[in-house]
């Protein structure tokens, strides 16, 4: 079958124009949070504190537990309504010891719940609690969250606020990265949680349908909990992703609070990084196959099955795929008419350009105290070489050497054409440079020139490498173990 | 307490009521409406919160502006130098 050059060059720009949805779907996203006022639910609220159960799944959390605990008791919450229960998972550390004192110095508000056979994964050690938790009638709210995290006095207030419509379900938070110190891929991530939580959970909310509680902040109602059997999902690695979803298709509101702050610590190296995004993306893919009848079906009954919703949650499970269509096209138009492939390129990064200026811009001004932190991460965050590649697409056709934009099919290649076909192909070749200095990292790269590497590459090819790797893991059918990310209880309230 | 997977009922601390400084208690004989909850503190709160979000709406703006200027300005550069 013989293609004429025309349509061949329609595949190919189509090929360039679905590599650019993810980031039509992140502009979206940001346009949205300018409507949040209109969506954030406050209208609703009342001054509400029911009694909370907080729920603390905990494995081997000496270092942080106590710290953790003495935030949670001393938040700006009555404190006849509150009672921390903490579910040691069979820990082999301290943290038994500290629990007990804690349990000693807050007589019947905090309990140590104590699993003799632990290890099978946070979504068990959960359910411990919640199965005790429910089974007797004190608690009115739930509240899961990692035993690392430290609550602002008035984060759970602030989250509270939201049940007393009883069409709510569940109210998430905003979780900050809060190392202290702090380096730089936990600054990566902390301008990334600005873009990821206080961003696009806000989008969500005037969406209606939101797409992760988050696991470290997640307060349910107790009806909307026994709603959904009163258990969390342990058949995949996406058990937040799980029960924000069934939470809202047994007809409860998700709400995200993007003022009730939370603080976490975060991985500072990748090894670390990977193995926590793995679990998420592949937990991703999980979810998008047990919810396949749901998605893009706006008859449905429910806003998750709505197009915009659809495209946002698409546009991140098969990102690298976009960005591997959009370097196809690039490629191939180049093949066929250098001409067409370098206006295609300036539409491409064109478009990087101003979705990268915006989204910076505007996540400084969304959260300013992390923007202040990770200022210089968020502007790095596609890498050196994508913001170079956006600078030269920016150029006119005519600063170019004519052998690089000559119309008709190029059939001889000079080092300068084999320079822009690797920049017309970064948007995948990105991908393996990020696994490389993950894999260098691995192999005991001292952290300076990890940090170089990291710069060059960008932070933002890291997650797409992984989102790439998660699909090898499932098609690898590899094990699905509960990796947990380590705490050294570095984490600070920061601001 | 809780070893054995139980949850360890602990009894809770008495609730002592204190007097706040400077609170008059009324004379004995009179009697006072029940006291309704003050919740100046929480509307405070929720009125700073969305003040909050209608901030983020002009800063949308002002950031969309900035970004289109940005680019803009790139291009001109580009052509130009």
């Amino acid at each position: 079958m013989n293609f004429s050059p025309e349509v061949l060059g329609i595949l190919f720009v189509a090929l360039v124009v679905l590599g650019a949805v993810p980031v039509a779907a992140s502009l979206l996203q940001f346009l949205l949070v300018g409507w949040h006022r209109r969506s954030d639910h406050y209208d609703r609220c009342a001054d509400y504190t029911p009694r909370v159960a907080i729920v603390v799944p905990a494995w081997n959390e000496g270092n942080v537990i106590g710290t953790s605990i003495d935030m949670l008791v001393g938040m700006d919450y009555p404190a006849a309504s509150l009672r921390v229960f903490v579910v040691d998972d069979a820990s082999t550390d301290h943290t038994p010891d500290v629990v007990l004192a804690k349990a000693a110095q807050y007589p019947g508000q905090v309990v140590h719940l104590r699993r003799e056979k632990g290890g099978q994964g946070k979504a068990h050690t959960l359910n411990h609690g919640l199965q005790q938790i429910l089974a007797d009638d004190w608690a009115e709210a739930v509240l899961v969250m990692d035993a690392d995290v430290l609550f602002e006095p008035l984060a759970l207030r602030r989250m509270a606020r939201h049940l007393a419509d009883p069409a709510v379900g569940a109210v998430t938070a905003y979780i900050k990265e809060g190392s202290d110190p702090g380096n730089l891929v936990s600054r990566y991530i902390a301008f990334e949680y600005i873009t990821a939580q206080a961003a696009s959970r806000r989008a969500q909310n005037v969406l209606g349908a939101l797409a992760c509680l988050a696991g470290g902040a997640q307060l349910h109602s107790r009806a909307s909990l026994e709603a959904i059997g009163g258990r969390i999902d342990t058949s995949t690695l996406a058990e937040d992703t799980v029960t924000t979803f069934r939470t809202q298709l047994e007809g409860y509101k998700v709400v995200f609070d993007g003022n009730a702050v939370v603080w976490a610590e975060e991985p500072g190296e990748l090894v670390a990084l990977w193995k926590q995004r793995l679990r998420w993306a592949r937990g991703n893919l999980q979810l998008t196959s047990i919810f396949r009848r749901l998605w893009f079906r706006p008859g449905a009954g429910t806003r998750l099955a709505g197009p915009v919703f659809g495209l946002i949650w698409f546009s991140i499970v098969f990102m690298p795929v976009f960005m591997i269509l959009a370097a196809c096209g690039l490629v191939g138009l180049y093949l066929l008419n250098p001409s067409w492939a370098w206006q295609a390129f300036g539409g491409f990064w064109g478009v990087n350009v101003a979705a990268h200026l915006f989204v910076t811009f505007y996540s400084m001004a969304i959260d300013p105290g992390s923007g202040r932190r990770a200022w210089f991460e968020g502007i790095t965050f596609p890498g050196l070489v994508s913001l170079a590649i956006m600078g030269v697409s920016m150029l006119p056709e005519s600063r170019l050497p004519a052998e690089l934009v000559a119309p008709g099919p190029r059939t001889e290649f000079s080092g300068a054409s084999v320079a822009i076909l690797l920049l017309y192909s970064w948007t995948a070749l990105s991908m393996p440079a990020a696994w490389a200095v993950y894999r260098l990292e691995k192999a005991g790269l001292p952290g300076w020139l990890r940090d170089v590497l990291l710069l060059v590459v960008g932070y933002g090819p890291v997650l797409c490498a992984i989102t790439f790797a998660s699909y090898i893991s499932e098609l690898r059918k590899t094990g699905m173990t509960w990796d947990k990310t380590e705490k050294s209880g570095k984490a600070r309230i920061l601001q | 307490m809780g070893q054995d997977g139980k949850i360890g009922q602990g009894p809770h601390p008495a609730v002592t009521a204190t007097r706040p400084a400077g609170v008059v208690l009324p004379p004995p004989g009179i009697d006072l409406p029940p006291a309704e909850p003050d919740h100046r503190a929480f509307d405070a709160l929720l009125a700073r919160d969305m003040q909050a979000e209608r901030r983020l709406a002009w800063m949308e703006l002002l950031c969309f502006g900035l970004a289109v200027g940005g680019v803009l300005l790139g291009r001109f550069l580009a052509e130009r130098l």
